[in-house]
């Protein structure tokens, strides 16, 4: 058998990458096989016992199903195969059940083919459909011979006895293989799931632990980094401590803001690259929004005063709970309204909280400050992009702040939105989803 | 004047937290946790300034502030992290694990003097 399937449908097999379908090819191969077989060998019986009108049937459904194979081999369309197998059975069916009127076992053989090949073909729903389909001509037949409103038979047939013998044994082999087959079929897949499963594990595995090694030396690249600089600006202090003259004073003065520059790009830096790792260990509880903004004013208001600003919050009347990570959501608070403190030179900031609907809130930042132009305002999230950049840059920063801020929001499941104009004051607003648990 | 015993390895910072403190606290600088557990049994210190990273294969700041805590002549005295461990859930570890202050490096004088003297004020 294998010598015949690999000469047929060898090329086909092996560039079916699917072993399910590769199983499903084999077997329809191997019962159309089987089938001519058991033709040709009633076929010789007829010649042996004499001609009888049987023998029509069987040689058109022989070439029939050999026509077909070559089809098969040349079109490597087993969809399209086994649509027409399926035709011409339904054909034979009615042939013999009407011209010949006997449900030989022949039927019982084709009919029992029919059905693989619809479920092979079709799909279990519609497979389904069709072989229960396969009963009504048959059903049809037996009602009407029994209330005898079919016509009598035109050349009433005996079935010889080895024929019988032979369909039988077909019947039975093909029911067999079939089982055999496809238990072979749902083994074969049992053990390449649990391989799958066991590569997946592998994997998981695997990227667990290089998360796990760049955690690790992002650790250790924020402490090698900090070590020094807490020498340089130690020592900066210590000279603004000592030093008697006004002059150097103020150098070592400048050089610590710009050691606290560096250090904010590079505290930013790693933020952003550890929002991988981030995503397996968000720190999730309820929090009350409310609290947590006034939190941030707190630490805040130091710095609007010193420029003037009146900073404001106008709170929802009810509870607002989310579930979030407390640490960043009040990193992403406090970017947004540091951000509305730092480009706002008079004027004010407003903060508010509202519900827009049963699940959601917002957070909303209006300041009266520079605004951002049109052409900016799209690349506002962007990494290290800032309005003014280069020499011209007027305000510190390392243009990481919102980048982080938008990344971190949804992680958390929420959205950040932005409206501005050219000197007309920008409007930040963080969605969250609300908590509605107990 | 208030004694303070800080441990850390790294030469500058141990300088660097000297000149910071002069003046206002008195300081004794040793550079890993053995001669700190070592000192605290001769002499009495109201504070500890711990450095997490002591050098490699060495014990850390961790492991040494346990051993003050779990001892009961020690472990009444305050031990206040200065590490360069500042990643945004490292104050929390620390502090978890008994620490009873956490600053991170670089340290801004302000914080440092103002932390100091709310544990010895």
């Amino acid at each position: 058998m294998n010598f015949v399937r690999e000469y047929f449908i060898g090329d086909y097999l092996r560039s079916e990458p699917d072993v399910l379908r590769q199983a499903s090819i084999r077997l329809v191969f191997d019962l159309v096989v089987v089938s001519i077989v058991a033709m040709v060998i009633v076929f010789f019986v007829y010649i042996v016992k004499g001609f009888q009108y049987q023998i029509i049937k069987t040689i058109v459904v022989a070439s029939a199903f050999t026509a077909i194979l070559f089809y098969l081999k040349a079109k490597r369309s087993l969809v399209l195969v086994s649509h027409l197998l399926m035709v011409i059975s339904s054909v034979n069916n009615i042939m013999n059940l009407y011209v010949f009127d006997e449900f030989t076992y022949f039927i019982a053989l084709i009919t029992v083919i029919n059905i693989l090949f619809a479920f092979h073909t079709l799909g279990s729903k519609a497979g389904l459909w069709y072989s229960a389909a396969h009963f009504i001509p048959i059903l049809f037949h037996e009602v009407g011979k029994y209330y005898a409103f079919i016509p009598a038979p035109k050349a009433p047939q005996q079935l010889a006895f080895v024929e019988s013998l032979i369909t039988i044994f077909v019947v039975f082999f093909i029911i067999v293989y079939l089982i055999y087959h496809y238990h072979q079929a749902y083994e074969l897949a049992k053990t390449n799931i649990r391989k799958s499963l066991e590569e997946l594990r592998t994997a998981k595995e695997l990227a667990e632990e290089m998360n796990r090694l760049k955690t690790n030396f992002l650790s250790n690249m924020s402490h090698e980094i900090r070590t020094p600089i807490n020498g340089i600006l130690g020592l900066s202090q210590v000279i603004e401590l000592e030093s008697e003259k006004e002059d150097i004073r103020n150098y070592v003065r400048l050089q610590q803001q710009s050691g606290r520059r560096l250090l904010n790009t590079i505290t930013s830096i790693l933020d952003l690259s550890r929002l991988e790792s981030k995503r397996n260990q968000l720190a999730l509880k309820v929090i009350d929004i409310n609290k947590l903004i006034n939190e941030c004013i707190l630490t805040l208001d130091g710095l609007a005063k010193a420029k003037d600003l009146c900073l404001s919050f106008d709170p929802a009347h009810e509870h607002l709970k989310c579930l979030s990570d407390e640490t960043m959501l009040y990193q992403v608070i406090n970017n947004v309204v540091g951000n509305a403190i730092k480009f706002t030179e008079r004027g004010t900031i407003r903060i508010s909280t509202r519900k827009t609907d049963d699940k959601h809130t917002v957070i909303k930042v209006e300041d009266s400050g520079i605004g951002i132009s049109d052409d900016f305002l799209p690349r506002i999230f962007n990494p290290f992009e800032q309005e003014s950049s280069g020499r011209s840059r007027s305000h510190e920063g390392s243009g990481l702040g919102l980048s982080i801020s938008k990344k971190y929001i949804e992680l958390l499941g929420g959205e950040i939105l932005v409206r501005s104009a050219k000197d007309q004051g920008s409007t930040f607003e963080v969605l969250l989803p609300l908590y509605t648990g107990p | 004047m208030k004694n303070i015993l800080y441990v850390e390895d790294d030469m500058i910072n141990a300088l660097v937290m000297e000149k910071l403190l002069k003046g206002h606290f008195q300081i004794k600088h040793v550079t890993d946790g053995e001669t700190c557990l070592a000192l605290l049994e001769e002499q009495t210190f109201d504070l500890v300034l711990m450095d997490i990273n002591l050098g490699r294969g060495k014990m850390d700041g961790v492991e040494a502030m346990h051993q003050i805590k779990g001892n009961p002549h020690t472990r009444d005295i305050t031990v206040i992290t200065v590490t360069s461990y500042a990643l945004p859930e490292d104050e929390e570890r620390f502090l978890r694990e008994g620490f009873d202050a956490y600053l991170a490096k670089p340290v801004e004088r302000q914080l440092l003097l103002q932390t100091l003297n709310h544990y010895l004020g």
